[in-house]
């Protein structure tokens, strides 16, 4: 890992802001700060973008769950994608709650960048290889939501304790399959080779380390740890786990596209 | 006479669990609280010790289904 900074700076702490102001948090349809909305929109857009998706379009689902190699595999995954539509919903409930009105049109004609780990995940058919997205992509977003779970957008705080504990759920399921992929089925080779596509992308997927707004989130009240800080917490935690099922977890920072 | 089931056969570990506490979400128990559901199985022995992530997973596969 390189010296990179983790604690925010000087006179920035969580809700610094909003203490600034007199203000504890806001509910919706409530006037917000312009600088404020824009950055809750944006929370929500990144999120939307994934999984509200799958309110407007359910064959984004139909490789996933017809990558699993068993009914009970299948049967498994299309409770987990019955959450993922759930949480899709709600997204698309508060981001209207925004102003912003997402349609299936939005999702078919977005030109919105996109982070690069969404836009393969749909695409992923090998069960081996899901098994590792759920592996680390929800374990990673395990660690977004519970840093949200005060956030000082009430009803996105409400939505991130109840979507952090289901992810809890699906990141365990995604290990559970990733040991049973290795174990059972002798996908020892294919799992390192996806771990080593999928490790760098996850990672990039917290955010810069040096990126200036993660500060305003922070001063917000909106998020309260920075993204480098968050990515060492997802490192310590994941690692282990993917030792335990015989894989060696790349460099920290082989293959990063966003340091 | 009691049957041997190993930590790595989280699958099978499940059933056995499932079948011996039909009411009980696992989602709710803490890592000791399922540790002491699998010692006090009866009839199953247990062998081996959990290792990182084996009680998340054996959570997850009892809570998403047979």
């Amino acid at each position: 890992m390189t010296a990179t900074q983790i604690a925010p700076p000087d006179g920035v702490w969580f809700g610094s802001e909003l203490e600034a102001r007199g203000v504890s948090g806001y509910d919706e349809g409530e006037e917000l700060p312009d600088e404020y909305r824009e950055l809750i929109t944006q929370v929500v857009m990144v999120q939307a973008d994934l999984e509200s998706e799958l309110v407007f379009d359910s064959s984004l689902l139909r490789h996933n769950i017809l990558a699993a190699p068993d009914p009970r595999g299948r049967m498994r995954m299309a409770k987990f994608f019955a959450e993922e539509v759930r949480h899709g919903y709600t997204f698309w409930r508060i981001a209207k709650g925004l102003g912003v009105e997402l349609t299936g049109r939005y999702f078919r004609e977005a030109k919105r960048k996109r982070q690069e780990a969404f836009d393969h995940i749909g695409a992923v058919s090998d069960w081996t290889e899901l098994a590792i997205v759920n592996t680390l992509t929800d374990r990673m977003g395990v660690f977004v939501f519970k840093d949200m779970q005060d956030c000082s957008y009430r009803p996105w705080a409400q939505v991130s304790l109840e979507v952090a504990r289901d992810e809890v759920g699906h990141t365990a399921l995604g290990y559970a399959n990733l040991r049973e992929s290795i174990e059972k089925r002798g996908r020892l080779e294919a799992a390192q080779r996806y771990l080593e596509k999928w490790y760098p992308m996850t990672l990039d997927m917290f955010g810069r380390s040096d990126s200036t707004r993660q500060w305003r989130y922070v001063a917000w009240g909106i998020k309260r740890s920075g993204n480098e800080e968050l990515r060492r917490r997802f490192v310590e935690e994941v690692d282990p786990l993917l030792r335990q099922a015989g894989l060696e977890p790349p460099d920290y920072l082989f293959n990063r596209h966003f340091l | 006479m009691s049957t041997t089931i190993r930590w790595t056969d989280l699958e099978e570990l499940v059933d056995v669990l499932r079948a011996a506490h039909p009411r009980v979400d696992p989602r709710a128990l803490d890592d000791g609280e399922l540790g002491a559901l699998v010692a006090g199985l009866d009839g199953i022995e247990v062998s081996g010790a959990p290792g990182p992530g084996d009680f998340e997973a054996l959570r997850a596969l009892w809570h998403w289904g047979a």
